[in-house]
């Protein structure tokens, strides 16, 4: 039995390596050309070898985007990038155009996906995007499990599922929200989340909504850890982790997670969810549903209390970046507020969380009962043993 | 309508020029007043000679084509208290017409019909002429009124402005019953066109020969051969400078027409032309530089501004002011073609510099109502390797009927646009009454959002005698797509087509029906044309393209598509499977009147239509886009589709009316401003915002 692949994303190459020790199989990023997310630091040429380079070196696989919706200002160097991204091995191509698939076909012959963008619900359009030289589909979220199932058993081409992160409210590709109110297309990268904001119903000119009754567009996110299970038996080739502009604390523990779940299905352990779910809190700040798994949604599933959306997020500290074993001594890249003394959390790829005591915080030479600079490069010394990407939490209070 | 016209290849080549419209129109008015029959032959078929034609008749005249000849009979005088002409957008016309009306008519009634373009064109010389000889003369709404006589014998006129107040005045003033002094200051600009006058009604018998204009003078009937018409023939000879050999058989050079001074401009610019006394050979060359005073060749102007721009040096054209009292304000309209085409030039008062340049041709002109511009544009397609689209060409027909067909048999290729077919959506069968192609029904499954679910009897009813398009715009859910490919095989029995969003839709159509009976529709994701002919690839079915694209991309995205496109309505921004308002109503508890449901964003205050049934819910924009006053941008679709979703029926209907008015080439854009519905121009001119650094 073929083990499922489990599919991160990474918005720049420090996040993939993170992603892929973590326990990613594979993990798609943008380029600088025709992939959305404007705001994720997407990458050069140059880093995509790099990404390849460390990827393939752990048997791991590399995906770029290019799923922009393209006007003909976004296609004059289409070929150009297609080629040199068959230079730098890429392992797939994901996008939503077709032009670029026979682009590809006729002159590089690099693996294509084609992108959730294209809401791809039901067989027959899988049969259609068959014609064309594609090896994968990613679904519409809006998928349920059955539908799933039912796909997968008969579908010529190897299909991709949503299993965790943010929801479009609206068909992938399909929502104008964005552009209309803003003149930033979702569809090149600019949406600016305009299904997240406060609406108000109205019947003719009467206003419908008492005062704190928000009318909701948006969704809340996706997490399907209880399902996962399912989707392998399904037969789904690849599960994908959403948010290619999420932080390193996002990827570590989501990406555990899952790993933590799969490997234990296949090592035919008793799934231990309350344990998943635990290392997931130490990423997860949103509230989060099964989106269309069962079905259509529900108001379960629906974010109407916009203002409670985001928890707390300051319990990420920091990600270590060195560790020296005979000083005992971290290098941290600090996140958020650090204290001398107080109990944090160690998640480390391949491990459950640890707690350990900060003993000493050294900023160039000088000692720090606190430091909260972030983005400095602090040592805190300790009696755990670190390794790179490892991350620090603060201990949760009950 | 546009035309996108490219230089020809031809070498040698032997050019017929149609006959002289001012000769035409001169000789017209002598003829008329003759008592004795004429015949104009080799006349100039145009608009405003057939305008003349039909004003001269409706005041008596007999006059009947016969090939390329015009024959005319004794007039009658007619006993109607009051006349009612149109001289459209003919000014020569009107200005000859009016003095003629009250010598023959004194004190009868006169309402002249007027294009909308001849109300700038001034009148004051008249205006100032007819309030001292008491005669009264005034415009009601766009209609001028004449009524009076002259009862002085001497008349007195400036000539500023044009010359053809004084050839009207010299044509008519010899059948007055007494004599004449005409006094006036003239310009040397206008002479030539004032001698024309003199020469043609000496044809006809009539002699001037001072200020002194005899009354009660005979125009006897003569037959007249008009020659080769030099307005026409000085874009003929500027296209010929791209030619190898071209001889211009019926082209005189008589001195008779203001135009044949183009011949010794481009002669002194450094063209090649042998001249004789019956033809002039043109021959390939390559222009220095043209240095003029526009002053005294104002007509010339705009074919010598766009010959400018492929000089070798910089053109030097002086005295331009009197340009902007022509059919446009020629200079000004020149201006903000050079600007659209990138063309350099400098501009002072008196002084107008036009630097060799090469053009931007990935873009649409709009010629204004000025043949003589139309001209200039064709002119700076030719001389260029791409070429750009010129809409509202067909003032060119004000001159002459036939020169699109003289230009392509010489000159250029010319490359019309097309003609979709109107598809609109309908509320209920008794719109299958209006005028369209094709009827966009929505049905009562797998339609997200229509204005209205019809029945399967109703479609079958419908198509009986109609083009029925079922829209199926619902994404089809694997769940859904056993049931769904039932249905479509049902319906797929009858004589319909079928407008679908998902491509899954398509994959199972196109294996029941012939794809021509398919529509695509993503709404969003046909942007370009790559992509629609990459879909077209593995299904070839007309493609609705997106709207979210500026109007250029747009043309040049249905361009040989055979596609589909959304001209007109509220187009969706948001389609989701998710039921948002039966989830907000289990929310608060408490239902929701669904019939006007309108949706506000907290900081905005824009109003959005919002809908739900059982395939999802649809948000659409908060205004209304048309593109029907742009429809040349739209006229290479298969299928112009016009969304009758919450627009009232009356609104539609008028709507419809604008479009077909559109398709003829009629300018509507103030029409569409008047219509009671918030119309925005979304991206019709401005694409949207998405890199980073723009935000």
């Amino acid at each position: 039995m073929k083990k499922i692949e489990l599919l991160a994303p990474a918005g720049d190459l420090d996040k993939l390596k993170l992603a892929l020790l973590y326990g990613a199989d594979a993990v798609y990023i943008g380029g600088k050309e025709m992939s959305l997310r404007s705001h994720a630091s997407n990458f050069t040429l140059e880093d995509i070898k790099k990404a390849t380079d460390f990827a393939h070196a752990l048997n791991k696989k590399v995906y770029v985007t290019c799923n922009m919706v393209m006007h003909y200002e976004d296609k004059t160097n289409a070929l150009k990038y297609l080629k040199a991204l068959k230079k730098c091995h890429v392992d797939a191509i994901i996008t939503s155009s077709l032009e670029l698939v026979e682009l590809n076909d006729k002159y590089v012959h690099n693996e294509m996906h084609i992108s959730t963008q294209l809401s791809t619900l039901n067989l027959a359009s899988i049969e259609f995007y068959k014609n064309y030289n594609v090896t994968r589909v990613v679904l519409g979220r809006e998928c349920s499990l059955k539908e799933i199932k039912d796909i997968c058993n008969k579908s010529p081409l190897e299909i991709e599922v949503f299993i965790h992160g943010g929801m479009c409210s609206s068909y992938s590709g399909r929502c104008m929200l964005s552009n209309v109110m803003t003149l930033r297309d979702a569809n090149r990268g600019g949406c600016a989340h305009s299904c997240r904001w406060k609406y108000f119903l109205f019947d003719k000119d009467k206003k419908i909504n008492k005062n704190d009754e928000y009318f909701a567009i948006s969704s809340k996110d996706l997490c399907t850890i209880r399902e996962i299970t399912n989707l392998i038996e399904a037969n789904v080739s690849s599960l994908k982790i959403e948010g290619r502009m999420k932080s390193y604390n996002y990827l570590c523990a989501i990406i555990s997670s899952y790993r933590k779940c799969i490997d234990d299905y296949y090592a035919h352990k008793k799934m231990n969810y309350k344990e998943y779910y635990k290392i997931m809190a130490y990423g997860e700040n949103r509230s989060t549903g099964h989106g269309f798994l069962h079905g259509n949604v529900t108001i379960k599933e629906q974010l109407f209390e916009l203002l409670d959306e985001f928890k707390n997020p300051g319990e990420f500290i920091g990600i270590v970046r060195g560790y020296d074993k005979n000083k005992k001594l971290v290098t941290l890249e600090l996140k958020n507020k650090i204290i001398k003394g107080q109990t944090y959390i160690k998640l480390s790829p391949n491990s459950l969380p640890k707690s350990f005591k900060v003993l000493n915080i050294i900023y160039k030479g000088e000692e720090y009962d606190t430091y909260t600079i972030a983005g400095h490069f602090i040592n805190i010394k300790t009696d755990e043993t670190f390794k790179p990407y490892d991350i620090i939490h603060l201990k949760r209070k009950k | 309508m546009y035309i996108a016209t490219s230089n020809k290849k031809v070498d040698y080549q032997e050019v017929f020029v149609s006959g002289s419209k001012s000769i035409t129109i001169r000789a017209l008015f002598c003829a008329f007043l003759s008592d004795t029959p004429s015949t104009i032959e080799n006349f100039n078929y145009s608009e405003d000679v057939l305008a003349t034609i039909d004003c001269l008749t409706k005041l008596g005249g007999n006059i009947k084509i016969k090939g390329n000849t015009l024959l005319i009979n004794k007039r009658k005088v007619l006993k109607n208290e009051i006349f009612h002409i149109n001289v459209k957008s003919c000014a020569t016309l009107l200005r000859f017409i009016l003095p003629l009306f009250v010598v023959l008519y004194p004190n009868k009634e006169l309402y002249v019909s007027i294009n909308e373009d001849l109300l700038n064109r001034p009148m004051d010389t008249y205006v100032d002429l007819f309030k001292k000889q008491d005669i009264e003369f005034k415009l009601i709404k766009n209609k001028y009124y004449l009524k009076g006589e002259f009862k002085n014998e001497l008349i007195s006129v400036s000539n500023e402005i044009s010359s053809q107040f004084i050839s009207g005045l010299l044509l008519a003033l010899p059948k007055r019953n007494c004599d004449s002094i005409l006094n006036v200051s003239l310009n040397k600009a206008s002479l030539s066109y004032i001698l024309l006058t003199i020469r043609v009604m000496q044809a006809f018998g009539v002699e001037i020969s001072s200020k002194e204009i005899l009354g009660n003078a005979t125009y006897r009937g003569t037959h007249y051969l008009v020659e080769g018409d030099y307005s026409n023939a000085s874009l003929l000879i500027a296209l010929a400078l791209n030619k190898k050999e071209t001889t211009f058989k019926n082209l005189r050079f008589s001195h008779l027409q203001g135009d044949e001074e183009l011949i010794d401009i481009l002669e002194v610019a450094g063209a090649k032309i042998k001249k004789s006394p019956t033809e002039i050979k043109v021959f390939k060359s390559r222009l220095s530089s043209i240095i003029v005073d526009i002053d005294n060749n104002i007509d010339l102007a705009p074919v010598l501004f766009a010959l400018a721009v492929s000089c070798k040096d910089k053109s030097v054209f002086r005295n331009i002011s009197r340009l902007k009292y022509k059919e446009s304000n020629r200079l000004k309209e020149m201006l903000k073609i050079f600007d659209k085409l990138g063309v350099s030039y400098e501009l002072d008062e008196e002084t107008l510099v036009v630097y060799p340049s090469v053009i931007n041709s990935d873009t649409f002109i709009e010629a204004p109502n000025d043949h003589r511009i139309v001209h200039a544009l064709i002119l700076l397609n030719s001389f260029n390797k791409s070429s750009f689209i010129i809409t509202n060409y067909t003032s060119m027909n004000k001159s002459d009927l036939n020169m699109l067909k003289t230009l392509e048999k010489h000159f250029i290729d010319i490359k019309y646009s097309k003609k979709p077919k109107v598809l609109i959506s309908i509320k209920d069968l008794d719109e299958l009454n209006i005028n369209a192609y094709g009827y966009v029904m929505g049905y009562e499954t797998y339609t997200l959002f229509a204005p209205k679910y019809f029945t399967y009897h109703e479609i079958k009813k419908a198509q009986t005698n109609k083009n029925v398009f079922v829209l199926l715009n619902a994404m089809i859910h694997q769940n859904e797509l056993n049931k769904f490919v039932k249905e479509v095989k049902k319906l797929a029995k009858l004589n319909i087509s079928f407008i679908v969003q998902d491509i899954g839709a398509v994959n199972v159509l196109k294996s029941i029906i012939s794809e021509e009976r398919i529509i695509f529709y993503p709404y969003t994701l046909i942007c370009q044309k790559g992509e629609l002919d990459a879909y077209k690839m593995q299904a070839n079915v007309s493609i609705g393209i997106s709207n979210e694209i500026t109007l250029l991309d747009t043309y040049y995205t249905l361009k040989n598509s055979d596609a589909f496109v959304t001209v007109f309505g509220y187009i969706p921004m948001y389609q989701s499977y998710r039921k948002v308002l039966s989830m907000y109503e289990e929310y608060i508890s408490r239902p929701i009147k669904r019939d006007n449901l309108l949706l506000k964003e907290d900081l905005r205050n824009d109003f959005y239509h919002i809908n739900e049934n059982q395939y999802g819910s649809v948000i659409f924009r908060p205004y209304v886009l048309s593109y029907l006053e742009n429809i040349d941008y739209v006229l290479e679709a298969k299928y112009i589709f016009l969304d009758s979703n919450y627009i009232s029926k009356n609104i539609f209907k008028k709507v419809l009316s604008l479009t077909y008015l559109a398709l003829e080439g009629k300018n509507i854009k103030s029409e569409i401003t008047k219509l009671p519905l918030n119309i925005k121009d979304g991206f019709k001119y401005q694409d949207s915002i998405y890199k980073e650094k723009s935000l």
